[in-house]
């Protein structure tokens, strides 16, 4: 897809930003990497998207804003789609044990289900991360069921534990640390999200795909002897359409 | 060993900070950096070291440090009362401390944020590029009483012409006496009703309890109704208006993304000013953009 219904802005003296009209999708975030791409080849900065944005921060350029608003046009107009990506399938242990999902009940009582069902509908989907933002290493995931959306709280937590699993608006995501935060915590992944000791710091890279899939109790807390034992690895394979 | 500095009283809020981290905000990781850019610049200038090299910046309260070999210092940003041993001193200025000598950085008289940069700088571990702590990036977010800090090599005076001096304290300071913050348009402004464009002209804001390095919130609050944006990028210095009206400047360890709408972006020199003001100061918006 291409889509040119866009307007630039600026954003203080030295980043500038494209902004599109339309609702985030898998297609439109591989057509905002497309462009993304096709940026940082004729630009020098620092560039980042979110659902329906890209930024250049710290842009080089001598240009004038009017020969900078031609020039994303043309780029974007001449974005040639990046065909294939290879991306992988992460498949992430969630406990959604009460114990760890204490918005759990919560949620079924508001959505008139059980927890079961609560589980069955969120471990169901393939979530596209979209990019990464909030906190390191916290993904923003597309692809939530609607019948999970619920309103943020309105007065957000004090502390959201550290591999929390949560949903608020239309999102779910993963709490890489300890956090406020005003989603609605539904379980929890035995997993480091995010380690600067790693190799690499997050296993996730935009266009890659989460798959949750529930684990009980006890099994978390193997994954969690095995992780201190270095002995666990996140399962994940190459995303074959 | 290795040269050093002992920290032997923390101060109120004190931390190390350079440049702060570029180049990976795709992965959510903040900025950080010296809240005011400026005074890092000048403190690194004075001292003949590299612009990016790690200072201390301290809030309202300094550190007491310990010198563990001979090695010059300069503070820079907020006014402070500081003494080396029994010794007064001023700001902008190079010293030399003695190993073993004491400096104590009491109270920042005007201003906020005060900065130490000792020639040949703080060498803590750099993780992703930069020093400046940031918790889960650097283990620690503060420092803590009894640290000892390695420092590098000093090259002060050792450059022809490297040495400059700063005579009049107004020149190097001058900015935070202001209150006008000088910004831009953010790219949800035209949201705001022209009513409210207009208020933003005229009115007189203060800075609320809730100042930090992540934000700085003003204690008005601005009737509207513009919804919550689907989230977006946003920057130190970006100007958002909660749903509840509440108007939060995002400072130098912001997240990089954010869900309110972004009526403003101060310009870089309005982001040093404010990081000079604290709870109950005035500022204002000037539109330059």
């Amino acid at each position: 897809m291409q889509d040119l219904d866009f307007q630039t802005f600026r954003m203080g003296e030295k980043s500038w930003g494209i902004q599109w009209k339309c609702k985030p999708s898998r297609e439109f975030l591989q057509f905002l990497l497309a462009v993304k791409k096709q940026l940082a080849i004729v630009y020098t900065a620092e560039i980042i998207h979110t659902y329906s944005e890209i930024l250049l921060k710290n842009i080089e350029s001598d240009e004038t804003p009017l020969i900078l608003e031609a020039r994303f046009r043309e780029i974007i107009k001449t974005t040639i789609p990046l065909g294939f990506q290879e991306h992988k399938v992460h498949h992430v242990p969630v406990c959604y044990d009460t114990v760890f999902g204490e918005d759990i009940l919560l949620l079924a009582d508001t959505k008139k289900c059980t927890i079961k069902e609560i589980v069955e509908i969120h471990t169901a989907p393939l979530y596209t991360v979209y990019f990464m933002g909030f906190l390191p290493g916290f993904p923003y995931l597309e692809g939530l069921d609607e019948r999970l959306y619920i309103e943020r709280k309105p007065i957000p937590k004090q502390k959201v534990i550290k591999g929390s699993v949560a949903i608020g608006g239309k999102q779910t995501g993963i709490y890489p640390q300890d956090s406020p935060g005003g989603w609605y915590t539904i379980g929890h992944s035995p997993i480091s999200f995010f380690d600067v000791t790693k190799e690499r710091f997050s296993p996730f890279i935009a266009g890659d795909f989460i798959k949750f899939y529930a684990i009980d109790s006890q099994e978390h807390t193997v994954i969690q002897e095995m992780i201190k034992a270095e002995t666990f690895e996140l399962k994940s394979e190459i995303y074959a359409k | 060993m290795q040269n050093s500095i002992t920290i032997q009283h923390a101060g109120f809020y004190t931390t190390i900070q350079d440049k702060g981290r570029s180049g990976f905000a795709h992965l959510g990781v903040p900025e950080s950096g010296t809240m005011d850019k400026k005074a890092l610049q000048l403190a690194n200038a004075l001292i003949n070291n590299l612009d990016d090299t790690a200072v201390i910046e301290y809030t309202l309260v300094g550190p007491t440090i310990h010198f563990n070999c001979d090695r010059h210092f300069v503070i820079t940003g907020g006014i402070t009362d500081a003494n080396l041993d029994t010794q007064k001193l001023k700001n902008n200025k190079v010293y030399l401390a003695r190993k073993g000598q004491l400096l104590k950085l009491s109270r920042v008289i005007e201003g906020c944020r005060g900065y130490l940069s000792v020639a040949g700088g703080i060498l803590s571990k750099s993780v992703l590029d930069s020093r400046s702590m940031y918790v889960p990036i650097t283990q620690d977010d503060i420092l803590k009483n009894g640290m000892t800090l390695p420092i590098g090599t000093s090259t002060y005076g050792s450059t022809k012409g490297a040495r400059i001096k700063i005579d009049t304290i107004t020149e190097a300071t001058a900015y935070f006496t202001k209150q006008e913050l000088s910004v831009f348009k953010g790219p949800e402004y035209h949201l705001l009703e022209s009513i409210q464009q207009e208020h933003f002209k005229e009115a007189t804001y203060t800075i609320s309890k809730l100042w930090n390095r992540m934000a700085v919130q003003l204690e008005e609050i601005i009737i509207h109704t513009i919804p919550s944006i689907q989230t977006g990028a946003v920057l130190p210095g970006t100007v958002q208006l909660t749903p509840a009206g509440r108007i939060i400047i995002l400072m130098r360890d912001c997240q990089t993304t954010g869900g309110y709408p972004r009526i403003f972006q101060l310009s870089e020199k309005a982001i040093n000013l404010l990081a000079q003001k604290k709870q109950g100061d005035s500022v204002s918006f000037l539109l330059t953009d």
